[in-house]
């Protein structure tokens, strides 16, 4: 049981010093460059490659912020304590979300390369051409406008109360959180559904499974948390927010990695389990041509790597609590959340197995440095902790059982 | 307790006392009691108290409890138990195919791998953590202190060990009313 | 108080334990309910329940001594108000675990004063579950041998555990069971507390069932941990028990039952209906025994919200299925779909959205978190729904055949209706035993809760 101290921790430094901060910002925004710069090529080269790829790294990048938008409006809904010293990092993740709108232009203009009701052949598609009211290029564009514009303006207004009470510190912009995050919550689920149907579902577009967007936001929440332990850590090992975000802190993140590599272990084994004991030629075949080939030796990889070795690894309490092995976990998780998401789109491109593409890399580093720019122009002069808050005192001095 | 049953009577050989035991106010008196005695040299204490309190351990100088160890052989050994059952029963035992499902395979058998493990952990934490707190246990010496019932309620209570090498009764006393224990006595044993 | 009240930290964190109470009053409120004689109220909900019990235990005597055949189903609806009784009664015990483990892990304090109740709901909602697959087999003194893989000398066969109604039985088994571990550990530093306020042969009835807790330090430290590893795997436990009476109906390729969300949603539904079957009895309890400073209207608000956070993923599960079901562009899915909204049953689909989905969204009100009447009303209108929820996907599922001549219509018994009728008497009957004789708050926890409500004041004046 957890239980609040009534000493101090020492102060930390809440902002970080602008040579740092130029520094950081420099390495990335070269990363940017030169991700940017080999993407285009691979754009001017091999259009449905690049697309694939591109595709892939921007799922992994949004569905993080979605995790991190996921993980906000949970926090302030629970009113919970422990985590507020980590807020303002999972904010600034989350308010990477409203550029999202113009990266999704790329995979907008790649309709034609990347999801096949786009084709033709669609039209005279005994199943496909009942749903082409829905899956066509202009619906596509609109929806994926309105997610943005959703997440947009949930991801504006949560960051901005939250600042605000930085200066004031008034307990009035706690209580309007909450009003805000109760239908956040709900429009969250339904856009990240839509989402999900619209951006991987329907590369497949003659399958279907109600459970999708559970299973998209699932390895989006576990994509977050890891990202948020690796920025902590970051900022740790350059001497920030040593007391802020200490061995409790870190111990209670842990229990999320764990949780949620658990979480998305039940959601993917259900979601496969039923269409396996199911066994319907509309359905199993999903699963049949992500089992083609290297892809099969992929499949199992994922069972083991995004489930098993994590969860059993993650289980003992020493292991939440050792950053060594938190660090580790973090990046493995990562790239597993990628491999997931990689799994799931790429052998509609290459279906007879696994074929690495030098774009697969170009776009990852482009989108995600360019993600990482965003996240990082916000800390930049700002606290890293939510400094007005009203239960940062208690957070500061939670203790895990 | 008054209750004390005829063969639970102990024999000449053991020590005559159990312990000096005194009650405190609050959690935090206790605390401090214990720190204090820790300070003092007495190594052989303990603690009694309605609610669990945070920091009693470390104060007491108590490691962790092992039972997480013990939890997780039996998570295993539930889950053995139940691949041996599904894959026996249903693979070599008695082998019948329903629904053209293979005789064996691992996704149908995942729940009961599952439910089984759970159970036996279950049983693991609870028997587990009855044998280390040497449970059950009708009689104590612990329930001849007079003020003993105060554990269960709102009084926060202090057992300095009569094996401890630098027991003698009356600096014990004396160090536990200096720190604010009422009902200081000698409890038999 | 006043400048209590002003502070912001009370504010966001409102005492979970009223009326300037001490750890004493605490002993002595919870405590005394069990050792006084009881209420004219509680007297008055025996005299409800304890016949109502009593038609259960007719009815499933009639049902043994004739046969399964006085019950409603029938083909083409084979399953009918047994399951869906089960799968409701399963589904309620969910909240007593989600209270006493999930909230525990997410150190949501405001559980003290209900997790003991709600898991001792839990116990006789499961009991309630178990007698409908005990007895839909007509003969359950051989039950065991059908249900559990015990060695059989005459035929040598086993179970199909490749079939989801085996891990139906595993999970409903280890799901009782667990429950009931963490219960009764729960309750072992209670029991010692009424021990040592008794004497006589009370005194040594609880001194046994207590195990001889003494609280020391040393068993404090084990018993935490188990605590701990008990929530700890009753989590993700609770989940799996009704993602497994989920996999029931998902493994099949019924339309309308075959849906990969089922998981997720039927735990969620369970978790909602719980919680409303837990404000029900609650705000009775309330009333029957005065705990006012214990049960807060804080602890009701939380609930409420907890009801209306589930209830819409419940809604946006239903949405979810119409969705696909048209997207599928599966005539069987799109037509059980539109059958189920607008068939024979649509009554039953109507209610069941009222309940489910309309009535929650009158607790985005603070008034009504707030007022004990509407609360339960709402909560009942919940259980309902979950109900007809149950049935909905059950009995509309199956009343179209694939073959149009095999159509039909479920009609339900008079011993179905009795035996449903019964186990709600049954259920009541233990509740108002277990307030009678067993502290229905934990007492410990409350004073740790106490503890900590002492020191936070302390710290802050």
């Amino acid at each position: 049981m957890a239980q609040e101290h009534p000493h101090q921790s020492a102060a930390d430094n809440y902002f970080l010093a602008p040579g740092m901060w130029a520094t950081v910002r420099n390495g990335l925004a070269f990363l940017a460059l030169a991700g940017w710069i080999a993407s285009i090529a691979g754009f001017a080269t091999n259009r449905e490659q690049f697309h694939f790829s591109y595709l892939t790294a921007f799922l992994f990048c949004v569905s993080i912020g979605l995790g991190a938008l996921f993980f906000v409006l949970v926090q302030h809904l629970s009113g919970s304590a422990c985590s507020v010293t980590v807020r303002r990092l999972e904010e600034s993740i989350m308010r990477t979300l409203p550029f999202g709108v113009v990266l999704f232009g790329l995979v907008v203009t790649g309709i034609h390369y990347t999801y096949h009701w786009s084709h033709e052949s669609a039209k005279t598609d005994a199943v496909l051409k009942q749903k082409l009211a829905y899956l066509n290029a202009d619906w596509f564009t609109i929806r994926g406008v309105i997610v943005f514009g959703l997440w947009t303006i949930w991801a504006l207004v949560l960051f901005r109360k939250s600042r605000a009470q930085d200066v004031d510190g008034a307990i009035a912009h706690t209580r309007n959180l909450v009003k805000w995050s109760a239908p956040g919550l709900l429009l969250l689920f339904i856009t990240a559904s839509v989402a999900s149907f619209d951006w991987i579902m329907s590369l497949d577009p003659h399958w279907f499974s109600t459970m999708f967007g559970v299973y998209f936001l699932t390895g989006g929440g576990l994509g977050f948390i890891a990202v948020l332990i690796l920025i902590c850590l970051a900022l740790r090992n350059a001497g920030y927010l040593n007391n802020a975000i200490n061995e409790e802190h870190y111990h209670d993140l842990g229990k999320w990695l764990f949780c949620m590599t658990a979480f998305w272990g039940y959601i993917a084994f259900s979601q496969y389990m039923l269409i396996w004991y199911g066994n319907l030629p509309e359905e199993i075949f999903w699963f049949k041509n992500r089992l083609v080939g290297s892809w099969e030796g992929m499949a199992i990889f994922l069972v083991f790597g995004h489930f098993l070795i994590p969860f059993f690894a993650l289980l003992p309490r020493a292991s939440k609590r050792n950053f060594k092995v938190l660090t580790f976990f973090a990046v493995w998780l990562l790239v597993m959340h990628y491999a997931d998401i990689y799994w799931q789109v790429m052998p509609v491109l290459h279906k007879n197995g696994i074929s690495p593409h030098w774009l697969d890399l170009a776009t990852l580093v482009a989108l995600v440095s360019t993600f990482g720019l965003i996240f990082w122009a916000q800390l930049r002069e700002r606290p890293l902790v939510p400094v007005g808050d009203p239960r940062l005192r208690q957070s500061l001095a939670f203790h895990n059982a | 307790m008054a209750a004390k049953l005829p063969f639970m009577e102990t024999n000449g050989d053991e020590p005559k006392y159990y312990a000096v035991m005194s009650d405190f106010n609050t959690p935090e008196d206790l605390l401090r009691a214990v720190r204090t005695a820790r300070t003092a040299g007495y190594t052989q204490l303990e603690a009694f108290s309605p609610f669990p309190i945070h920091g009693i351990d470390e104060a007491m100088g108590e490691g962790r409890s092992p039972l997480g160890w013990i939890v997780i052989l039996c998570a295993l050994a539930g889950i053995a138990l139940a691949i041996l059952l599904q894959w026996w029963t249903g693979a070599i035992d008695y082998k019948l195919v329903i629904a053209g499902k293979p005789l064996f395979a691992l996704e149908p058998s995942v729940p009961i791998i599952f439910e089984l493990g759970v159970l036996v952990s279950a049983f693991g934490a609870v028997i587990g953590m009855l044998a280390l707190n040497k449970l059950p246990q009708y009689w104590h010496p612990f329930f001849n202190y007079t003020a003993h019932a105060g554990a269960s309620n709102d009084r926060f209570l202090l057992a300095i060990s009569a094996t401890d090498p630098k027991f003698k009764t009356d600096e014990v006393k004396a160090l536990l009313d200096s720190l604010g224990g009422r009902n200081t006595e000698l409890v038999e044993s | 108080m006043a400048d209590l009240a002003l502070d912001p930290r009370v504010e966001l964190n409102p005492p979970l334990v009223t009326g300037g109470q001490t750890y004493a009053d605490l002993t002595e409120k919870i405590s005394s309910i069990t050792e006084q004689p009881p209420p004219k109220q509680w007297y008055f909900g025996m005299a409800i329940a304890v016949p109502v019990a009593l038609l259960l235990f007719g009815c499933l005597t009639y049902l043994v001594s004739t046969g399964i055949g006085v019950w409603g189903n029938n083909i083409p609806v084979g399953w009918g108000w047994d399951i869906t009784n089960f799968v409701w009664w399963i589904g309620i015990g969910h909240a007593g675990t989600l209270i006493s483990a999930i909230l525990f892990l997410f150190r949501q304090k405001w559980r003290t004063s209900i997790n003991r109740a709600a898991e001792a709901m839990t116990l006789f909602a499961v009991a309630c579950a178990a007698i409908y697959p005990l007895f839909h087999t007509g003969r359950p003194w051989r039950a065991a041998y059908w249900l559990f893989p015990l060695p059989n000398e005459y035929l040598h066969i086993w179970q199909n555990f490749r079939s989801p109604l085996m891990w139906d039985v595993f999970a409903v088994s280890t799901y009782g069971t667990v429950s009931l571990l963490f219960w009764y550990v729960g309750l072992i530093p209670d029991l010692a507390t009424l021990r040592d306020r008794a004497a006589g042969l009370r005194q040594k009835i609880f001194a046994i069932m207590s195990f001889g807790w003494r609280g020391s330090a040393r068993q404090w430290k084990h018993y935490e941990l188990a605590y701990l590893i008990l929530a700890g795997i009753s989590t993700p436990l609770v989940l799996s028990v009704h993602s497994i009476v989920s996999f029931d109906f998902a493994t099949s390729v019924l339309p309308g039952w075959h849906t990969t969300i089922f998981p997720p949603y039927f735990v969620a539904g369970a978790i909602y209906s719980g919680f409303a079957m837990v404000v029900s009895l609650l705000v009775l309890a309330r009333w029957i025994y005065g705990l006012q400073n214990l049960i807060t209207l804080k602890h009701l608000d939380n609930m409420c919200k907890v009801m209306l956070a589930t209830g819409m993923i419940v809604g946006f599960s239903y949405g979810t299925e119409y969705f696909i079901a048209w997207y599928s562009a599966n005539p069987f899915e799109q037509f059980t779909f539109r059958n189920r909204a607008f068939g024979p049953y649509w009554w039953a689909y109507w209610t069941m959205i009222t309940c489910n989905v309309l009535s929650p969204q009158l607790f985005w009100f603070k008034k009504m978190r707030q007022s004990l009447v509407g609360m339960f009303i709402i909560s009942i209108f919940i259980n309902i729904g979950m109900w007809f929820e149950r049935f909905v996907i059950i009995v509309t599922s199956l009343h179209r055949d694939f073959l149009p001549s095999s159509w039909g219509y479920f009609r339900p018994t008079w011993v179905d209706i009795g035996t449903f009728t019964g186990t709600i008497g049954l259920f009541l009957t233990l509740f108002l035993l277990f307030l009678r004789f067993l502290p229905a708050i934990a007492i410990a926890e409350v004073k740790g809760v106490l503890h900590g409500q002492i020191q936070r004041e302390k710290g802050d004046h």
